[in-house]
């Protein structure tokens, strides 16, 4: 599985018009889609890399590696690829910088990023949950669900305009 | 949550006390200064099983949970009217049907309710299947 190490090469060339970016690999994985979507957010100045803390220092996340941001004991906290993070910034700030596309807030306590997502499941007693590609789980209040659905909709529509482009 | 509760609350007052005077109104010897006192009390029940709807707002409940939490306060409420302001003879058949018609309430509730978000929950699913078949299906 092709996960965090990337080759970086840059060829340059005074016949090139506007940069090209390729990428050479074995397979093409959520890594790999979330690279393109990396690119693709920065050259189109969307990007914005979120600031979080681990044991006081400072560290620059990407949006694509943040699974979920969640509110524990009045502490925001940042669920990350690479391990835990707290935030400084309250989960209002959050959600307004973050990536429309990718993350949907599932209760008042929670957003999370639908990448990560594998699926939603639906208990006996009623209760709606949200489970990671890791297996982990975390649980979506009734009232949220019209929002993420309307965000998967509009996500497949710009996904579908991207394709007949 | 408690300005709702307490909207919904004032709602629930206005209909038990409504209710109230329909009772007050078929009992034998009304008159409106005797039968005050259990019209107005009778907005009590309705104010509580009315406003505790915000129950069901409360996010990290199931629904079973919420269900059968509003099931017991709105019980309580049915047992204020009956012990307290006489609506129903306390376990005569009237009262047993007003249980059983309670109960088939809330077991249509929580039917309609988890059929409903089951559905929602499929959707979602499929949703999200047909995000990633597109993800991967991306022009090189």
């Amino acid at each position: 599985m092709i996960s965090g190490k990337v080759k970086i090469r840059i060829d340059i060339n005074p016949s090139c018009r506007e940069p090209e970016v390729i990428i050479r690999t074995s397979e093409n994985t959520s890594f790999i889609d979330n690279l393109i979507i990396t690119i693709e957010r920065y050259a189109e100045g969307e990007y914005s890399p979120v600031a979080a803390y681990k044991k006081g220092t400072l560290v620059l996340l990407d949006q694509w590696e943040i699974w979920r941001i969640y509110t524990e004991s009045r502490k925001v906290m940042i669920r990350a690829e690479s391990g835990e993070y707290e935030s400084r910034q309250p989960l209002r700030d959050l959600e307004e910088m973050l990536d429309q596309d990718c993350f949907v807030r599932i209760s008042r306590f929670e957003i999370v990023n639908l990448r990560r997502v594998s699926a939603f499941d639906f208990s006996q007693s009623g209760t709606i949950r949200v489970i990671f590609e890791d297996g982990s789980e975390t649980w979506v209040a009734r009232r949220y669900v019209q929002a993420i659905q309307q965000t998967l909709k509009k996500t497949e529509a710009k996904k579908e305009g991207e394709r007949n482009v | 949550m408690y300005k709702k509760a307490i909207l919904l609350g004032l709602l629930g007052y206005i209909a038990g006390c409504i209710i109230g005077l329909c009772f007050a109104l078929s009992s034998e010897g009304f008159g409106l200064t005797s039968s005050l006192p259990q019209i107005l009390l009778g907005g009590i029940p309705g104010a509580i099983a009315m406003g505790s709807v915000v129950i069901y707002d409360v996010e990290e409940w199931s629904i079973l949970r919420a269900t059968v939490t509003h099931f017991l306060v709105a019980m309580g409420a049915i047992l204020f009217g009956c012990f307290v302001l006489g609506w129903f003879k306390p376990w005569s058949t009237s009262f047993w049907i007003m249980l059983a018609i309670e109960f088939a309430a809330y077991l249509l509730i929580w039917l309609i309710m988890y059929r409903c978000f089951r559905a929602k929950v499929r959707k979602l699913n499929e949703l999200l299947k047909e995000n990633r078949e597109k993800e991967n299906s991306r022009p090189d």
